[in-house]
């Protein structure tokens, strides 16, 4: 009788630990699983935001207010910034009060455009309070400024801080 | 009676040692499980990647880039400089004596040493290698650093020659960056 109950202990111990086993693979595959997935879901988020962004970074770049006149453009060939309307908006006032609303419909909480080459001033276009989670996307762009019938560019880089849902 | 004890005690330990060998495989498939687990994770830290448009920008913003090289009275961007270099490869800035085509591999020089880094800055850096090749189709100006294996970027910006008797002028910039 001793030796029944013995070994269905030993019996009931082997199979508690197969399912000990079976159940830790099972979870250890779906983590994998939950892994793969979550990777997954967040490279499309940030490909998604990313475009949106980029998007964003053109947009900002190309509005009348901001980018060079078309005798500028013809001059410099590509599109570029004006120096002189961004240092209307970097001074604040009312011009930046009323784009306000455009940049917080696009969740953009910061715009700054610094020269980098050479290194020079560094431009406010908008800010507001940031969301608890962000991102800043950059690119560079050239920077002109029209003097005295003379085009003098330098290369700058645009920033944008985004609010991320 | 000694006998049958024995052969019992004899079983006894084979089971025993049977659970005990299971138990070591359990264990070493969850440590293996783990470890692969916190490799796979560790794999997955973020690294932040150089984007082709953001190269194609900086090309640009680098062409439009005025120089203090003047000609009839007016300061020269690099692209007006790169178009003179093509046309006339020994014309000379007028208010400084050096060849256009000297001062557009400098100012590239310098302009990728500030945005990219120097050659131990980039050893650590994630674009590790770059190399911009500007051609008429002949080689004009070819500028590299770094190392030049992994992925790459690359941005082409072709430069229409205003004149008939040149060709076009490709400047061709590529980042090598790793993963």
């Amino acid at each position: 009788m001793k030796r029944k109950n013995k070994k269905a202990q030993v019996k009931i111990q082997e199979m508690a630990f197969v399912l000990l086993a079976v159940v830790f693979l099972v979870a250890l595959l779906f983590l994998f699983f939950a892994r793969f997935q979550y990777s997954q879901l967040q490279e499309s988020v940030t490909q998604v935001r990313e475009a949106r962004t980029i998007t964003m970074l053109s947009v900002v770049a190309s509005l009348p207010e901001l980018r060079c006149s078309s005798s500028f453009s013809s001059a410099s060939e590509i599109a570029c910034i004006d120096k002189d309307k961004v240092d209307v908006f970097n001074k604040g006032g009312n011009i930046r009060k009323k784009y306000t609303k455009i940049w917080q419909a696009a969740q953009i909480s910061k715009i700054t455009i610094d020269e980098i080459y050479p290194e020079g001033q560094s431009y406010l276009i908008y800010t507001q309070e940031p969301g608890e989670s962000t991102e800043t996307y950059a690119t560079y762009i050239p920077l002109c400024e029209e003097t005295t019938g003379n085009l003098k560019c330098v290369v700058a880089k645009i920033r944008i801080t985004t609010n991320m849902p | 009676m000694i006998k049958i004890k024995s052969k019992k005690q004899s079983k006894n330990k084979k089971a025993q040692e049977e659970v005990f060998g299971f138990v070591i495989i359990v264990l070493i498939v969850m440590i293996i499980g783990i470890v692969f687990f916190a490799f796979s994770l560790r794999r997955s830290s973020e690294i932040i990647e150089p984007k082709s448009n953001e190269l194609n920008d900086l090309l640009q913003a680098m062409l439009s880039y005025t120089t203090n090289c003047k000609m009839n009275a007016e300061d020269l961007s690099i692209r007006q400089l790169l178009r003179e270099c093509n046309n006339y490869p020994t014309r000379q800035c007028e208010n400084q004596e050096i060849y256009m085509c000297d001062l557009v591999e400098d100012e590239f020089k310098l302009m990728l040493k500030e945005f990219l880094g120097t050659e131990s800055e980039l050893a650590q850096a994630s674009v590790h290698g770059y190399v911009l090749n500007i051609t008429n189709p002949e080689q004009l100006i070819a500028i590299e650093n770094g190392q030049f294996e992994g992925n790459y970027f690359l941005s082409s910006i072709p430069i229409p020659s205003l004149s008939a008797s040149s060709e076009d002028i490709i400047v061709e910039l590529t980042f090598y960056y790793s993963t």
